[in-house]
């Protein structure tokens, strides 16, 4: 337990999807919403598909893939498993969800950390566990730049740096400072 | 029909420069070396060609969903040759794009087309389609070598730079880069539109 823990708190920080892998970024490239609320509706949606999406490729390798020798199409199977995820939650949570599901299928974050599990697997619960953590550091990333670009400060910034150039070095920033935890 | 339309973000239908920063954003950790990013994006400009005929042969027959699930499938097999191919000849190139090449299934360049063709503007469609992806191949191309001229000081081999800049090109530099590089491009253009005016 204390390890699954760990892989979360890592997945956050030292792990971190987008600051490590350069996963996830579709959000940061102007597909972001505009509020707090919003952005973190959009996180845990998409840590929530994360998780589900690993769960189901995990099933579907271990499963389907291995004992039939067909590995050479996990990567269809994946991305078919991940598409079917996201529209049967569009089904079922679309009055709550509204445009938010394209933005977690389009964000390589959900994909990307499905492929890096492949092949990789220690159980599904360290997937899971993994899922969770870059869920919730994409999460905490969209948090923390949407917070940036409304605080009154920002706006002293000249114009030509304000908005994405701003929020890119801020995260590259973030990534230097993030570097520090790795080894703990 | 519902679905279909949930499933579509207005951006998809844009047909402007602005598509090329979110197409940027699955392919931009693959860019480590110049013929990675190169191959990278010349994959996307296949796929986006193949899928975008399909799609305009399917549209007025087939729901969008159906299409973007033949659009995937076609640009994930596309990838998967590709990587079988790297694997084949050249593994240090497939080590670099490691899970970017599949992640071109979900480039936004590519999944648009699934959206596109439904007008009586298709070719003009299907040319503009072709027209960014060739700027995205220039764009991630130019991107690579630059990634690689930092991280290695060498382009295809050949030492360009004594320094050790290496620290722009690992993620944390490159993000700076982007960023510096994003503000420069707005400050030059509102430079330009203050001499026009």
């Amino acid at each position: 337990m204390a390890e699954l823990g760990y892989m979360v708190i890592g997945g956050v920080l030292w792990n971190n999807i987008v600051l490590t892998y350069l996963l996830g970024l579709f959000p940061f490239f102007g597909e972001r919403p505009s509020t707090v609320k919003a952005n973190l509706c959009l996180g845990l949606t998409t840590t929530v598909v994360m998780a589900v999406a690993v769960v189901a490729a995990y099933g579907a390798h271990e499963l389907v893939l291995v004992p039939l020798e067909l590995v050479y199409l996990k990567y269809l199977v994946t991305i078919l498993l991940l598409l079917i995820i996201v529209v049967l939650a569009d089904l079922l949570f679309r009055n709550y969800l509204q445009h938010l599901l394209p933005r977690v299928f389009m964000n390589s974050a959900a994909f990307g950390t499905v492929l890096l599990s492949l092949g990789d697997w220690n159980g599904p619960l360290e997937a899971v566990g993994t899922a969770v953590g870059f869920g919730l550091g994409v999460t905490g990333l969209l948090i923390v730049v949407e917070t940036i670009d409304t605080r009154p400060e920002t706006q002293l910034a000249p114009s030509w740096l304000r908005g994405m150039p701003l929020q890119f070095v801020t995260l590259g920033m973030l990534a230097l400072a993030i570097a520090g935890f790795q080894g703990i | 029909m519902q679905l279909n339309d949930s499933l579509v973000l207005p951006l998809l239908r844009r047909s402007s420069m602005v598509l090329l920063f979110p197409a940027l954003a699955p392919t931009l950790g693959g860019t480590g070396r110049a013929e990675a990013a190169f191959g990278l994006a010349a994959v996307i400009l296949v796929a986006v060609a193949i899928t975008g005929i399909i799609n305009m042969l399917l549209a007025a027959h087939v729901s969008r969903i159906a299409r973007l699930v033949c659009t995937i499938t076609i640009t994930i097999t596309c990838a998967s040759l590709y990587g079988f191919y790297l694997e084949a000849n050249s593994p240090a190139v497939r080590e670099t794009l490691d899970v970017f090449l599949p992640l071109a299934a979900i480039n936004i360049l590519v999944l648009r087309q699934s959206v596109l063709y439904e007008g009586r503007e298709r070719w003009n469609e299907y040319r503009q389609s072709i027209w960014l992806s060739v700027l995205f191949v220039a764009l991630l191309s130019v991107l690579g070598g630059l990634r690689e001229i930092l991280l290695t000081g060498e382009l295809f081999e050949t030492s360009i730079l004594a320094i050790d800049l290496s620290f722009f090109g690992e993620p944390a530099g490159l993000l700076i880069v982007v960023g510096t590089v994003l503000a420069a491009g707005r400050a030059l253009r509102s430079s330009q539109t203050e001499d026009q005016s």
